[in-house]
C-alpha cells in the first residue's frame, strides 16, 4: 500500500516535471500546482472514493497524453524558427544572397587565377573551401535575421509580410508564348558556370578521350595560349551569364531583354572569334598525339588545320540563331502584355 | 473506408475546436475550477480533454476574458476561474453570433437535404 502511494507520488512528480520543464519559468509553479490538483481529482474519480492504485495513475496519465504535447498546448503559439508567413521572403532572400555569394567568390577566384595567383587544383580546392565557409556564413546570417524577425515580430516583420497592392498596378498576365520558362535560363546559367570551371581549372580535360591503355586524353588546346586568352574567354562567358540572368529576371520577351540579348551575344561572338580564330590556341601536336594513340586522320586531317574556323562557325551559328529567335519572339509578342 | 473515417475524425475535431471557447465561457458566470468544468461539460455532452481545457483556461485568463484565484482553504489548493466584465461582453456578442451561425447553417444544410430528397 505504501509502495503504491510512493509510486503514485513519484510518477506524478515525474510527469509534471516532464511537462513544466518545457514551459517558461514564469507561471511554471502555478501550472505545476494546478496539474497536481487535476491528477489528484482524476485519480479520485477513477478510484470512486477508495485508494487509487498505480494502474489508475497509469490510465490517468495516459489520458493526459504525452508531456511534451501538453506543454505545447500551454505554450499555445506555434514554435517556428521561421513561420509560413515569412518563409517565402526568407527563401527568396536566401537564394539571392547565396547566388551572389557564390558568384562573388567564383569571380574572385577567377580574377586571382587570371592575375597570376595560384591556379589549377590548389586554387580549385581553395575556392571550394571558401565556398563552403561562405555559404554556411551567408545561410546563418540570413536565417538568424529572419528568425529574429519571426520572434520579435513588430515593425520589421510587418514590413516583410505586408504586401501593399493596388488593383490598378497589377501587371497584365503575359500571354503564354511570351513567357520564358525559368528552366531555360537556369539550365543556361548552370551550364555556363560548368564550362567556365572546365576552361579555367581543368583545360586538360578538354580533348579527345581515347581508349588507349585505359583513357588517354589528347588535349585540343595549347595550355599556355589558352591560359593567356582566358580573360577574354571568361568575359565572353560572363556576358552569357548576364544574358541568362536578365532572361530569368524579366520572365518574358520584352524589348529591353532583346537589346540585352543582341548586345551580349554580339560581344560574346567577337570575343570568341578573337580567342579561337588564331590557330595558335590549339594543340600544335594534335595530329602526332592522335597518331601516337593509334588514330590516323589521313584525309580528315584538314579538319584539324581549320579547327578554329570550324569552332567559330559553330559558335556563330548558335549566336545568330539565338539572336534571330530573340528578335522574332520579341517583335511578335512584345505588344501583348506590355 | 478508413480514409473516410479518418477524415471525419479530423474534420469533426476542427468543427469542435471552434466551439470550445464559447462552451467554456458559457460556464464561467460563476467560479469553477478546471476539473469541475471538465465534468460539467462532459455531463452536458460537450466532451473536452483536461489536457485541452487547462491550457485553454490559462489562455483565456491571459486574454483577460476570465480571472483566476487560488482557493487554499480546502483539502487541496484549487484555482477557480470566472468571467471578467470583458469576458461577459465578449461572451454576449459571441453568443449572438453563434445563434446566427446555427440558423444559417440549419437553413443551408436543410436546403442541401431538401435537394437530395
Amino acid at each position: 500500500m505504501k509502495d503504491d502511494q510512493s509510486y503514485i507520488a513519484e510518477m506524478t512528480g515525474r510527469y509534471i516535471w516532464a511537462v513544466v520543464k518545457h514551459l517558461p519559468a514564469k507561471g511554471r509553479s502555478d501550472i505545476e500546482t494546478e496539474l497536481r490538483g487535476l491528477i489528484e481529482d482524476m485519480l479520485a474519480e477513477r478510484a470512486g472514493g477508495g485508494q487509487p492504485s498505480p494502474k489508475d495513475l497509469d490510465v490517468v496519465l495516459a489520458e493526459l497524453g504525452a508531456p511534451y504535447d501538453l506543454a505545447q498546448k500551454y505554450i499555445a503559439q506555434d514554435r517556428y524558427l521561421i513561420g509560413p508567413q515569412l518563409f517565402p521572403k526568407y527563401w527568396l532572400v536566401l537564394r539571392i544572397v547565396l547566388a551572389a555569394e557564390i558568384a562573388g567568390l567564383t569571380l574572385a577566384a577567377i580574377l586571382t587565377a587570371v592575375l597570376g595567383g595560384t591556379a589549377g587544383i590548389g586554387a580549385f580546392a581553395e575556392w571550394l573551401a571558401n565556398l563552403c565557409v561562405g555559404t554556411a556564413v551567408a545561410f546563418g546570417f540570413v536565417t538568424l535575421f529572419f528568425a529574429l524577425a519571426e520572434r520579435q515580430g513588430g515593425r520589421l516583420r510587418r514590413q516583410l509580410i505586408h504586401q501593399d497592392w493596388k488593383l490598378s498596378e497589377l501587371p497584365p498576365v503575359p500571354p503564354g508564348k511570351s513567357r520564358i520558362p525559368r528552366a531555360g535560363p537556369i539550365a543556361g546559367i548552370i551550364f555556363t558556370v560548368l564550362v567556365m570551371i572546365l576552361f579555367g581549372w581543368f583545360p586538360g580535360l578538354l580533348g579527345a578521350w581515347l581508349p588507349h591503355d585505359g583513357w588517354r586524353v589528347v588535349p585540343i588546346f595549347d595550355a599556355a595560349v589558352l591560359n593567356a586568352r582566358l580573360p577574354l574567354l571568361f568575359l565572353s562567358f560572363t556576358l552569357g551569364l548576364v544574358q541568362e540572368i536578365a532572361e530569368l529576371m524579366e520572365g518574358r520577351y520584352t524589348l529591353r531583354l532583346m537589346w540585352v540579348t543582341l548586345g551580349t551575344d554580339a560581344a560574346s561572338l567577337l570575343l570568341s572569334a578573337a580567342v579561337f580564330l588564331d590557330g595558335r590556341i590549339f594543340n600544335p601536336h594534335m595530329t602526332q598525339d592522335l597518331a601516337a594513340a593509334g588514330i590516323h586522320l589521313n584525309e580528315a586531317g584538314w579538319v584539324l588545320q581549320h579547327f578554329g574556323a570550324f569552332l567559330v562557325a559553330i559558335i556563330l551559328f548558335a549566336f545568330v540563331l539565338e539572336m534571330a529567335t530573340s528578335l522574332w519572339r520579341t517583335l511578335r509578342y512584345r505588344d501583348a502584355g506590355q | 473506408m478508413d480514409s473516410a473515417q479518418e477524415l471525419v475524425l479530423q474534420l469533426d475535431q476542427e468543427l469542435r475546436r471552434g466551439t470550445l471557447v464559447l462552451s467554456v465561457l458559457s460556464r464561467l458566470s460563476s467560479p469553477q475550477y478546471g476539473y469541475s468544468l471538465v465534468q460539467e461539460l462532459e455531463q452536458r455532452g460537450v466532451g473536452i480533454d483536461a489536457s485541452t481545457l487547462y491550457p485553454l483556461l490559462r489562455r483565456l485568463e491571459k486574454q483577460g476574458l476570465c480571472e483566476a484565484s487560488w482557493e487554499t482553504g480546502g483539502a487541496k489548493p484549487r484555482k477557480y476561474y470566472r468571467r471578467t466584465a470583458l469576458g461577459d461582453e465578449v461572451y454576449g456578442v459571441l453568443h449572438q453570433h453563434w445563434k446566427t451561425v446555427v440558423e444559417n447553417m440549419e437553413r443551408l444544410l436543410g436546403e442541401e437535404s431538401g435537394n437530395e430528397g
